[in-house]
């Protein structure tokens, strides 16, 4: 494992060496423009949850000792203007998790018709969030990571196309954001490793803003699959019990999903105040519906920021659902399905999680390229039906975020 | 003795005469905004140049401009941006950088100085900047000046 991980760091230090041995001779070549970020992000739990069962839970995965793998990452992206009003993007990301390992973050080609909009195909950010265009970019940002109980989600980009139309009413800047793609990616579903299908993802982002104050608004749809084994294996297990009724009702197969979003930032010279809250919903599947939201707050003294912020999640499983079956299902005369009605159970039930973060941070800009940012973070769960929680696990991180 | 006190006198005179000259020079000259002479835009407003210069607008009253940018360490980037767009250079480092990583816009062209962005202009008709009032010659015309 060591000597992966070992060779993968060489391998990307290395990939970096040779594009910034490449970049000047290109830059000079065509019109092309080089820009990166990056993000040095060590962090320690200085205290655990104990889950049912004796299972650590480390805040962020952060263990007691001290780690930069969980958040630390570099980009590099590339413009190059093609003429006629085309151009190109690609950015690549290498980040601690995956190893260091380089990957194509997005990559998609731009057609601008002038002020009012312009089309991006390709490789795209969906605009779920309000800082999901650059939700990468530590330095854009005054915490470490934004809130996780709202920004963790299984669906951040797509392969599709982007239109952005832009009007201005008086000071007003409104941008409208249509976009339309589909995606697959891995994920994990009650702690075990499953894969994500969205077909026909469609929906729109609309912002409206003035130089201190802006309002946001998202609404995406999609045919949602999230296929694990376990899973899978219930399904089978309670159609052999003649209880296949019930299978539509629990797989997530083009299931139709659900986002809406809002927030709001107000940003003035020595303080701002911002909050975003959304719901996701998937019809007829295990997942019932998750919501969350968070407020922050912060002052600024010069290069320096302080700010707190409260997060809250709950998301349930589809418990009328399983109401239902266990309302149908005679155990008695049924001894067999007893092993599957449970399984059913526990996914269903795995899925509820209510708990409230708090995050005490601050920020300090060295330069305009470089700044350094110290938070520190506690969680409080609310023990659920699958999950019993001891204690309010709680980690401290620090970060030099650049840009350049 | 009395050859090299008199020399003194002179040194003297000299640098408070030359200091004075370069001291009214900072606060006379004004910063202009200016366009390739060839440009068919006569002037423009602070509002729109504050729009170009967010990169949120690539046309003033329906012609094509691209602007470019100072160093964002010099004097003059920073009282014009004070002055047009209102924000400083660790803002305008952040406004930035959430437009180009978001792949929504291209940062401005930075230049070194006034004679540079002269010469790009010379070549590129769609091209507006800023510059020392006391650089502006014939190769330019003035849009505006920033009191």
């Amino acid at each position: 494992m060591n000597k992966k991980v070992h060779k993968n760091t060489r391998t990307a230090i290395y990939s970096v060496f040779v594009l910034f041995l490449i970049v000047p001779s290109l830059s000079h070549a065509a019109d092309l423009q080089w820009n990166g970020f990056a993000s040095l992000t060590g962090g320690i739990g200085t205290d655990d949850a104990t889950l049912t069962g004796g299972k650590e839970y480390y805040l962020y995965d952060y263990d007691q000792d001290l780690n930069f793998r969980p958040e630390s990452k570099i980009a590099l992206q590339a413009i190059s203007k093609l003429g006629d009003g085309f151009s190109i993007t690609a950015q690549a990301i290498s980040r601690g998790v995956d190893d260091f390992n380089f990957e194509m973050e997005w990559a998609f080609v731009t057609y601008d018709f002038g002020d009012a909009s312009r089309v991006n195909v390709g490789k795209i950010r969906l605009p779920l969030f309000h800082y999901s265009d650059y939700l990468e970019v530590g330095h854009a940002y005054h915490w470490i990571r934004p809130p996780e109980s709202v920004y963790d989600l299984f669906l951040s980009t797509v392969e599709g196309v982007n239109l952005q139309l832009n009007h201005y009413i008086g000071d007003w800047d409104s941008s409208l954001q249509l976009v339309f793609g589909s995606t697959e990616d891995e994920l994990l579903i009650s702690g075990s490793p499953s894969n994500s299908e969205s077909k026909n993802v469609g929906g729109l982002a609309w912002s409206l803003g003035n130089s201190w104050l802006s309002f946001r608004a998202t609404y995406f749809r999609g045919d949602i699959t999230l296929q694990n084994e376990g899973v899978d294996e219930i399904a089978a297990g309670l159609t052999a019990f003649e209880l296949g009724a019930f299978v539509d009702g629990f797989l997530a197969e083009e299931d139709k999903g659900v986002f809406y979003g809002v927030s709001f930032k107000v940003d003035k010279q020595h303080w701002f105040v911002s909050g975003e809250h959304t719901k996701v919903t998937l019809d007829d599947s295990f997942i019932g519906e998750f919501v969350s939201s968070y407020l922050t707050s912060g002052l600024k003294f010069g290069n320096a920021t302080f700010h707190l912020t409260y997060e809250r999640q709950k998301d349930n499983g589809n418990e009328e659902f399983l109401n239902n079956l266990m309302g149908t299902v005679d155990l008695e005369e049924l001894p067999g399905a007893a092993v599957f009605v449970g399984g059913a159970a526990f996914v269903i039930n795995s899925q509820e999680e209510e708990s409230n973060t708090m995050t005490l941070g601050a920020r300090y800009d060295v330069n305009s390229s470089v700044a350094l940012k110290l938070d520190f973070s506690k969680r409080f769960f609310d023990s659920t039906e699958a999950q019993e929680i001891s204690t309010d696990p709680h980690t401290l991180r620090f970060s030099i975020d650049t840009m350049f | 003795m009395r050859l090299l006190l008199l020399n003194y006198r002179l040194v003297i005179v000299t640098l408070t005469l030359l200091s004075a000259t370069i001291y009214s020079g900072a606060t006379i000259s004004a910063t202009v905004i200016v366009a390739a002479k060839e440009s068919s835009l006569v002037g423009i407003t602070d509002k729109q140049a504050m729009r170009v210069w967010l990169g949120k607008v690539a046309r003033v009253n329906g012609q094509e401009v691209e602007p470019t940018e100072r160093n964002d360490k010099t004097d003059i980037h920073a009282s014009f941006h004070e002055k047009i767009t209102h924000k400083n250079a660790y803002q305008l480092k952040a406004y930035w950088g959430r437009l180009i990583f978001s792949g929504k816009r291209f940062p401005p062209k930075v230049f070194q100085s006034d004679a540079d962005i002269k010469q790009w202009l010379s070549q590129h008709v769609k091209a507006i900047a800023y510059i020392d009032e006391s650089s502006v010659d014939d190769t330019v015309k003035v849009l505006m000046k920033i009191e």
